[in-house]
């Protein structure tokens, strides 16, 4: 069984194992997103990644699932130095929460969407 | 008792609407009436050699899924059904592994200046208007027909059409 501990905890381990990521990838999943710029999400998300400077990488994708069930997809990375990775982390979730928290307080979102976040290891080309 | 699920995609092909926007349109052969196997990944590439514009496509995702994770074809159904963002989740993470078994549904040939302005037609048009327009008709065994009509968008893949759109303008140039 997988343990989970804290992303301080997580990096440091990292760094001990030589392992240390270039960035990482954050990724979010609803019904609930809409395939238009005005997107409450897409506008949070365009704010949040132009103000750390990774605006060129996010992207919507459209899964059709059954029964006319769509589930867009936002996503991003942010690729950056080890010791600032932590904290644009934190800060980005945070403000990514308080987003969410506000969209589901006004009713353009009744629930937070599924997210998934990776660490990014950008493999060298030989 | 196990259904019958998506069996394969006969058919791709690509045109503009009277709005000049790009139309992909994929027929897709599907098992019995109760098949839900309806999820497919379609990516648009530039192949070589020879040097050509291609719509790639993979279905059957419920079995390929299945056979990557080590689990059976049912579980992955009822994981789509029950929790379809955790499906979606997984379609996302495998998607590399899961393109290995594209297949080449539609291509235009960069070997002339008519194809090649084919070409750049249509990836002008999607990277004009961020999107084409997906059409699909699944038809199940039982003779029945059902149509599915989605706009695509390119957003974040700006970059990749682009690259896609010079290759079609200097085609003649490209080494391959």
């Amino acid at each position: 069984m997988s343990e989970s501990v804290d992303l301080g905890t997580a990096l440091l381990q990292m760094e001990e194992d030589d392992t240390i990521p270039d960035g990482f990838h954050m990724m979010f999943f609803s019904e609930e997103f809409k395939l238009t710029e005005d997107c409450p999400m897409n506008k949070l998300l365009k704010m949040v990644t132009e103000h750390y400077d990774c605006g060129d990488s996010l992207k919507r994708q459209i899964y059709q699932m059954p029964e006319n069930r769509n589930i867009i997809t936002y996503e991003f990375a942010w690729v950056g130095e080890f010791s600032k990775l932590q904290k644009v982390m934190e800060d980005i979730n945070d403000t990514i929460n308080d987003g969410l928290s506000r969209m589901v307080a006004a009713n353009d979102m009744q629930t937070s969407p599924k997210r998934r976040i990776q660490f990014l290891l950008i493999q060298e080309e030989e | 008792m196990w259904g019958m699920y998506m069996k394969q995609i006969t058919s791709v092909k690509l045109g503009m609407n009277k709005n000049a926007d790009v139309v992909l349109v994929a027929d897709v052969e599907m098992g019995d009436e109760e098949d839900i196997d309806t999820l497919f990944l379609c990516y648009f590439t530039i192949l070589a050699e020879p040097l050509r514009l291609s719509v790639l496509t993979t279905g059957q995702l419920l079995e390929k899924l299945g056979v990557i994770l080590n689990r059976n074809t049912e579980d992955m159904k009822q994981l789509m059904l029950q929790s379809p963002h955790d499906y979606a989740m997984l379609v996302q993470e495998n998607t590399e592994n899961l393109m290995e078994s594209g297949v080449e549904q539609t291509r235009i040939m960069l070997d002339s200046d008519e194809t090649a302005k084919q070409g750049r037609a249509l990836i002008a048009s999607i990277l004009n208007s961020g999107q084409y327009l997906q059409k699909t008709r699944f038809h199940f065994a039982d003779g029945t027909t059902q149509e599915q009509e989605q706009q695509v968008p390119i957003k974040g893949m700006e970059s990749t059409f682009k690259t896609m759109l010079e290759i079609c303008k200097k085609w003649n140039e490209v080494s391959v």
